[in-house]
């Protein structure tokens, strides 16, 4: 085997980095930080492992006499190998400017095999280096540095003949009857049985050489390349599956079934250690799933509709998972599937499915190509990606997110209120924000987070609408009470939301909205990721923005209102706006009015609550108590949003859901808008006696029916998702400049980064200078190394003196060299004392053995 | 590290050629045999009668110049017969001790497996303690005193086989085994007058003093460290090696080293000698063990 040397396989290890980073990018705009933060850790994996890797690549460095007539000779070169099963080569030529140039990574299976040139172009040199790898030069798992094979090159003066084989290369040819095994070294690969006529070499070596030369030990066992095992089979099918898995919310169910089936298929095939499937099949299959995609009107244009496609031929591709080429394309596909996923959702869940996908197929090629050293290098990749994440800034691309059936809301608080939409609300736990800080020592019950005010009602007055310009961008006005009562907290609003809360009293608007009047707040930009806004409320202040129009909209009563109700607004009408609204409130209770949350439809709208029913709740309270306000004189309005909310044992925040919507009534006492809400003060009916004896809502539990471990392993998920969508999806650009800014600037972290860097570069020195072996041990080492590059590597089995003999045999004009080096070692290590230039001889015989080595090469 | 003269080093290895042109092709075998005795220990050969094992005992006893007693061991062998017996001399009116054949420096025990246990064990017992006790009074052996005991394969009929606990007290197994085609052609030419003409090389004093510059010979902590790795090694499951086995071994190699003229042991010593000293204690597949450690333990 010729000497090696270093060199690097760049092109293809990033390339096949970098086309994952197309996902991140792709995603940038939609899923955000998900997929940001999955396709740096990608990256910086890939990254890593590149350079982990760089430095066990191996260099053939050729010697060829002059340049070569390109034009004689066929693009490609033979190559024989022997020792090995396949190899990874790539040429690399000389252009006429000096450049060097790389040809493409080609596949050698044993024993030959051609290695495609560069294109040739006029004034070319010779091919000068031979890139060598015994793994697929990929950038995540590649290479061994060390490895032997023997590689023949037909690279003889004149180039390489179009006639010649590849297998006359090295003499390997073919067995025939009758050779004699006491002169040929007949070895079996996978193709047959191949003889080595060494007496053909050199035949002016005497026969002791020649013997020495033709030793096995050039030879080792030839490697047959078995299929892919099954367990890397089932990795790659794992990967595959979850990555349609997370796809479920954008592929049409019938197709996820299908793969399903599919890999359920192919791994009973790999358990029974049965390849591929059949190409006729796999092209009834192909056609087949085109017509599945056809009918479930799955194979349109966009990214929606790309998806299915590129899952349905993945899915193909699986069941021809065959050979190595397959395992990385495998892989491939699993990552991008998973990759993929992050389009469609970037919480938590889907994250880690995605990690979980990605890191089967990873560990699927690792498997298939051996070697646990390929973690260190992907566990070094996170702390990159970290940081890379924290540090980078975000860019905004114009794109298309995925947006599956599932994230279109079906509940939800939205600018028209009856009775049906609340109550759809009422019953969905969804989350729909998070509030974090200011709510220790407070009670919920007490926060009323407003989404919009409903002027208008029709005819019947149980549906509201804004009616009355809802969302004038006029800057709120606010009387400050005397006893101000201050709340700042952080809202994580989460995917799915269509309108941002607004704590009562909201009187600083978070930086991303606006505020409008009503003490609302609106979208500046709308989103599809959890949005993190901070808003500073005082609960005690009032909302004073009223325009004259305003106040006369707010008296405005339905059209077909029963007399019998105007009768009972007119008779509650009193002195003051508070003793009205005392007295409707103390009506309710008096009436026996009851909170109950399924009280049926009422043909004559809010009469038929007021007169018959008297069953119902927040939205038919805050409907009849605005209609019962406004008849006896009184500006009021309906407002919508959210009451209450679940508080996390784990994290001082609380979550907001869907059920916590609520509706409440507010009136206009001459200086501002007064809230009130009947539902603090009417009972609520008992469910088990039916009765209205129950205590008022604002004293009930808000929680859902959980208790013990399931209500504490719910808000440990919860809180698990809080902290991703706080610190991972809610990392956006304010946030970055915030952090920067709190570590003291780029200019620092730059200084620091640097100082960072060189510590570390000196620990590593400064390990490695401290590990090294010292004296004889380290020279002995040396020696061995030379000697090892020589192509004699000592055996373990091997003492230091017959290995030492066969080196010599081996390189017989190296020998006294060599043996001097080894008495010196002997002495050394063995001997009761040592000569004093001892030590000095082993250094210098192996200093001498590496030169030789190098100018040979 | 020259206490003796070297002079006894060229005299060692002028010894070993005469063996191997008595003992035709068997170049192993005869250094075995003198590593056994340098190495103070006895030697056993396991072997088909007729190969050589008399002509290398002999062989061994004229080249270095010590006296040369064969013991057949038969079934009705008596331990008395052995190791000598007291008889009533009716002219002096006393017991006197008349000394058996194994007050010899080279003893061959003929087919020691034909013997009774109790012989065997009387055998043994002289080899390890290197005297004789008998009536009370105790006849130390002559100094050097080497036991080469030959022993038939044991499918043989009317064979007691040694147990193993007294196949520990052999330092080394020498494998014999038929001579190759040019050796044996050498044998038949010249026939068997050519034994007569074993010069002696050496004397007892001489063997005594290289006994004695063997364990002088300098074993490095390398070497300690690789001895105390096959040991552990042979440990792991099944039969191991003793620590009379290792202490064998130890100086096995430093023999070994010696007959190289060489003051100091390295790896290649230890192994030349392992198959021969660990092949019969390591159970019926023993030579296969031993190469099986050999092969596992990395040399340092």
């Amino acid at each position: 085997m010729s000497p090696l040397r270093r060199g690097a396989f760049t092109r293809q290890g990033a390339m096949a980095s970098a086309g994952l980073a197309a996902i991140g990018l792709a995603a940038l705009n939609s899923q955000g930080n998900a997929a940001w933060l999955f396709t740096l850790l990608m990256l910086a994996t890939g990254g890593v492992s590149w350079w982990w890797n760089r430095r066990r690549l191996n260099r053939l460095q050729l010697t060829l006499p002059g340049p070569v007539d390109r034009r004689r000779e066929t693009p490609a070169l033979p190559v024989a190998i022997n020792g090995l099963g396949r190899v990874w080569l790539t040429a690399v030529i000389e252009r006429a400017d000096g450049r060097e140039e790389r040809g493409p990574v080609t596949r050698i299976e044993a024993p030959a095999g051609l290695l495609p040139l560069p294109p040739a172009a006029p004034g070319d040199r010779a091919v000068t280096a031979i890139d060598a790898s015994d793994r697929w030069p990929w950038g995540w798992f590649s290479h061994r540095r060390r490895w032997t094979c023997d590689l023949a090159l037909g690279t003889g003066p004149g180039g390489h003949r179009a006639d010649q084989h590849p297998l006359d290369l090295a003499g390997i040819r073919p067995w025939r009857p009758g050779d004699s095994l006491g002169r040929v070294v007949w070895r079996r690969l996978h193709q047959g049985l191949l003889a080595r006529d060494f007496t053909h070499e050199d035949p002016h070596l005497p026969d002791r050489q020649r013997a020495l030369h033709t030793r096995p030990v050039l030879l080792p066992p030839p490697i047959v390349v078995p299929p892919v095992a099954s367990g890397t089979v089932l990795l790659l099918l794992g990967s595959l599956l979850l990555g349609t898995l997370g796809l479920i919310p954008v592929l049409p169910l019938p197709l996820v079934g299908v793969a399903i089936a599919l890999a359920w298929w192919r791994w009973r095939r790999a358990q029974n250690g049965a390849g591929a499937v059949g190409l006729t099949l796999r092209w009834l299959l192909v056609l087949g799933l085109l017509i599945l995609l056809i009918a479930l009107g799955a194979l349109r244009m966009g990214l929606d509709g790309a998806v299915p496609v590129f899952i349905a031929l993945a899915w193909i591709k699986a069941l021809e998972l065959d050979r190595d080429r397959e395992v990385h394309l495998m892989a491939t596909l699993g990552l991008f599937a998973n990759g993929a996923c992050l389009l469609a959702d970037g919480g938590l869940d889907m994250f880690l499915l995605a990690l979980t996908g990605a890191g089967l197929a990873g560990v699927a090629l690792a498997r298939h190509h051996g070697g646990p050293q390929t973690v260190g290098p992907l566990l070094a990749g996170v702390p990159l990606a970290a940081v890379a994440f924290l540090l980078l800034p975000r860019v905004t691309l114009g794109s298309t997110p995925l947006t599956g059936e599932a994230s279109t809301t079906q509940t939800g608080i939205s600018s028209v209120m009856t009775p049906t939409s609340v109550a759809r609300n009422l019953e969905d736990p969804t989350p729909v924000f998070r509030v974090e800080g200011g709510i220790t020592g407070q009670s919920l019950e007490n926060w009323y987070w407003r989404a919009h005010v409903l002027w208008e009602c029709d005819e019947s007055g149980s549906s509201w609408r804004p009616g009355f310009e809802p969302y004038q961008r006029d800057r709120a006005t606010f009387r400050r009470p005397a006893v101000p009562q201050p709340v700042t907290c952080r809202l994580t609003l989460l995917p799915g939301a269509t309108v941002p809360p607004a704590l009562e009293m909201t009187i600083a608007p978070p930086p991303s909205q606006v505020a409008v009047s009503g003490g609302l707040v609106r979208w500046r930009r709308t989103s599809d990721k959890p949005v993190v806004y901070d808003l500073t409320a005082d609960l005690a202040a009032r909302d004073t923005s009223a325009s004259e129009t305003a106040l006369l909209r707010a008296r405005d009563l339905p059209e077909r209102l029963d007399p019998q109700v105007m009768a009972i607004g007119e008779r509650l009408r009193r002195e003051t706006p508070a003793a009205t609204a005392t007295a409707v409130s103390r009506w309710f209770v008096d009436e026996g009015f009851a909170y109950h949350m399924e009280p049926g439809t009422f043909d004559d709208g809010i009469a038929g609550f007021l007169l018959r029913g008297r069953r119902g709740f927040c939205a038919h309270y805050a409907a009849a108590g605005t209609i019962l306000l406004r008849i006896a004189g009184l500006p009021a309005r309906v407002v919508v949003g959210w009451r209450g909310g679940e508080r996390n044992a784990l994290g001082d925040y609380a979550v907001v859901r869907h059920s916590n919507a609520h509706a409440w009534c507010e009136y206009w006492d001459g200086l501002g808008w007064q809230r009130f809400d009947v539902t603090d003060h009417v009972p609520s009916v008992d469910p088990r006696t039916g009765r209205p004896d129950g205590p008022p809502r604002s004293t009930l539990a808000n929680d859902p029916d959980r208790t013990g471990w399931w209500k504490a392993g719910a808000q440990a998920l919860d809180y698990l998702e809080a902290r991703w969508d706080l610190l991972v999806l809610g990392y956006d650009q304010d946030q970055r400049t915030a952090f920067l800014g709190r570590l003291g600037g780029v200019r620092t972290l730059v200084i620091a980064t640097l100082s960072l860097a060189t510590a570390g570069l000196a620990l590593a020195l400064w390990r490695r200078w401290r590990h090294r072996p010292r004296g004889p041990q380290r020279a002995y080492r040396a020696y061995l190394q030379a000697l090892a590059h020589l192509g004699v590597p000592r055996r373990t089995d091997e003492g230091p003196r017959d290995h030492a003999q066969r080196a010599a045999a081996c390189h017989p004009t190296l020998a006294p060299m060599i043996l001097d080096g080894l008495n010196a070692h002997l002495r050394l290590t063995y001997a009761r004392t040592a000569r004093d230039d001892d030590l000095a001889r082993l250094e210098s015989a192996a200093r001498h053995l590496k030169e030789s080595r190098i100018s040979r090469g | 590290m020259t206490t003796s003269p070297r002079p006894d080093l060229g005299r060692l290895n002028e010894a070993l050629a005469v063996l191997d042109q008595t003992v035709l092709g068997k170049p192993l075998a005869t250094r075995l045999a003198l590593v056994g005795l340098l190495a103070r220990g006895h030697i056993l050969i396991e072997d088909i009668p007729g190969v050589g094992k008399t002509t290398l005992a002999t062989a061994l006893a004229t080249t270095l110049g010590l006296g040369f007693q064969r013991i057949q061991f038969t079934s009705d062998l008596l331990p008395g017969d052995l190791l000598g017996s007291s008889i009533y001399d009716r002219e002096r009116q006393v017991f006197t001790f008349h000394p058996g054949p194994i007050f010899a420096p080279v003893v061959l025990a003929d087919e020691v497996n034909r013997a009774s246990p109790k012989t065997q064990s009387a055998l043994l017992e002289a080899m390890e303690e290197r005297r004789v006790t008998i009536d009370g009074r105790t006849h130390p052996l002559p100094l050097p005193f080497l036991v080469i005991a030959t022993q038939n394969p044991l499918e043989q009929a009317g064979t007691s086989p040694l147990p193993e606990s007294q196949l520990d007290r052999f330092l080394v197994r020498v494998p014999l085994g038929f001579p190759d085609r040019s050796a044996e052609r050498q044998l038949l030419t010249e026939g068997r007058e050519r034994r007569a003409e074993v010069p002696a090389v050496l004397d007892a004093a001489a063997v005594v003093l290289a006994q004695e510059r063997v364990t002088a010979i300098h074993v490095a902590a390398p070497i300690i460290e690789y001895l105390l790795d096959l040991a552990e090694r042979s440990r792991q499951g099944g039969h191991g090696l003793s620590p009379r086995a290792m202490l064998g071994l130890r100086r096995a190699a430093q023999a070994w080293a010696l007959l190289d003229r060489r003051d100091q042991v390295e790896p290649e010593d230890v192994r030349a000698v392992a198959p021969a000293v660990m092949g019969h204690r390591l159970g019926a597949d023993g030579l296969a063990r031993a190469a099986a450690i050999l092969a596992a333990v990395p040399v340092p």
